[in-house]
């Protein structure tokens, strides 16, 4: 198999990481996280040679990596397994509690929700293209992550009135 | 204007990736796969691999590209994948012993390297990586398989003599089921002519000389139409590998024995990383005797099983 190669593997070195990141705030497990990137890297380069600068490499990755997170997802539920809540108990011992609410409501989220959220808050990608690696229109997007948004501040808003309430009692 | 909330979540987010594991980095992993529970240390690849379960009954769903089976052996090859058998030809004529003794499962042997590397153009500059270095191109013998390049079609031939066999003729040669390297294999699992099968496959990737020795006809031309989801060369350009992890996912019943063959392909970076270009799994099961049960060895591109929709 040969395949030009030219500027993948400075593509790699830049993007392996953030992708693996972004797998991680998805999934809430490291190693789904680098599975994801190994998969969304392995695409790519399978689509290398016709991925041009215009193409945006980065987003086609991510594109991927949403796609597959997706997908893994809902085979998690067909096979009953509870991929989610599994992986996302693992959280640094050192979160202040404000944070672990938050991350647990972020992991309560839908995956379209979560991806849109993470999406904005931590790529800081504008809704357009947002709405290219999700493939939803922008509309969309603004809806989701308007709802996730408001979904977390409900969650966090219980949390604080729960806690409030046991420290009253 | 962003809220506290949003300023809370980029904060959250950026606190989470903050304890980022090195690449590549062994995870503890758990898998209850057919009742079987055990627990081992595996290479994170792997470990996903079993979170998904790779149980036959996952894999009728795939989209099957190749065989691997023993014709001698197993009667029917995979009614979805007609045709397409690596013939071992010889069978083995002796199961090499099962290993005396050990833990279930190894762990995948990939040392962590924690050599640190300035990348050119990348966001983390001294970054670290733990992906296996060490120069690809020299025989390794503590290292294997995985750490033995093969050549580019397009490079010098190899310094020892190629196979004068005709195409047709699989190689004679009993296989080694002993663990090479990275090449980790469960101790529990049985040497059998089905394992050999999927090693012998494995090694002939690696090695760039046997591999296609191994096509029937009818293989090899899914293999050049590219139909087979296998590539067994790197590219020409790049410092190619391929490793690949035995493991045997559960017992299944009396004996029996179900296990997983991951074969990773690529090519190490100028950074030294091993970039993953090729993920295949082989899935197989073996009835108390130790052979092979029909249709349930098959090897399967990783991309095309349940893959994302490419944009």
């Amino acid at each position: 198999m040969r395949r030009d190669t030219h500027g993948f593997d400075d593509f790699y070195a830049d993007q392996m990481r953030p992708l693996r990141r972004l797998g991680f705030l998805l999934t809430g497990d490291w190693s789904e996280a680098e599975e994801l990137a190994q998969d969304a890297m392995e695409r790519t380069y399978r689509a290398w040679d016709r991925i041009s600068e215009k193409d945006r490499p980065w987003a086609y990755a991510r594109t991927v990596l949403v796609n597959r997170h997706r997908s893994l997802l809902r085979r998690a539920m067909v096979e009953a397994k509870h991929a989610v809540t599994r992986s996302d108990t693992a959280h640094p011992g050192d979160l202040s509690e404000d944070r672990v609410v938050l991350w647990s409501a972020v992991s309560s989220l839908s995956v379209r929700h979560r991806q849109a959220v993470v999406l904005r808050f931590y790529e800081d990608l504008s809704d357009g293209d947002i709405a290219e690696i999700m493939g939803c229109p922008v509309g969309t997007v603004k809806s989701l992550i308007h709802r996730g948004i408001a979904r977390l501040r409900s969650a966090t808003d219980l949390a604080h009135l729960a806690t409030a309430g046991s420290d009253v009692a | 204007m962003k809220t506290d909330l949003e300023n809370d979540l980029k904060d959250l987010f950026t606190e989470m990736v903050a304890d980022e594991p090195p690449l590549g980095a062994p995870v503890e992993a758990r898998s209850t796969a057919r009742g079987s529970t055990w627990t081992f240390n595996v290479h994170s690849a792997l470990r996903g691999a079993l979170a998904r379960g790779f149980a036959t009954a996952g894999l009728a769903g795939a989209v099957a590209v190749g065989a691997v089976v023993a014709p001698r052996i197993i009667d029917a090859p995979p009614t979805d994948r007609p045709g397409s058998l690596i013939q071992p030809g010889a069978a083995p004529s002796e199961r090499p012993q099962p290993p005396s003794s050990g833990t279930l499962a190894t762990a995948p042997d990939r040392t962590p390297d924690t050599t640190t590397s300035a990348r050119p153009g990348s966001s983390e500059p001294g970054q670290t990586t733990t992906e296996p270095q060490g120069d690809p191109t020299k025989p390794n013998p503590a290292a294997g398989v995985a750490a033995t390049a093969y050549p580019s079609p397009d490079a010098a031939p190899p310094p020892e003599p190629r196979s004068t066999q005709p195409p047709t003729q699989p190689p004679t040669q009993q296989h080694d089921c002993t663990p090479k390297g990275n090449g980790s294999i469960a101790t529990s699992v049985a040497c059998d002519a089905a394992t050999e099968a999927v090693l012998r496959f494995a090694h002939g990737r690696v090695a760039q000389k046997d591999a296609e020795t191994w096509l029937t006809s009818h293989a090899k031309s899914r293999y050049d139409r590219n139909e087979s989801g296998l590539r067994l060369y790197a590219p020409s350009t790049e410092r190619p590998y391929a490793s690949y992890f035995v493991t045997e996912r559960a017992s299944e019943d009396d004996g029996s024995v179900r296990f997983t063959v991951e074969i990773n392909q690529g090519y190490i970076g100028k950074s030294g990383d091993r970039i993953r270009t090729e993920h295949v799994y082989v899935a197989a099961a073996t009835n108390w005797r130790g052979q092979p049960t029909p249709n349930t060895m098959a090897v399967v591109n990783a991309n095309l099983v349940a893959g994302p929709t490419e944009p």
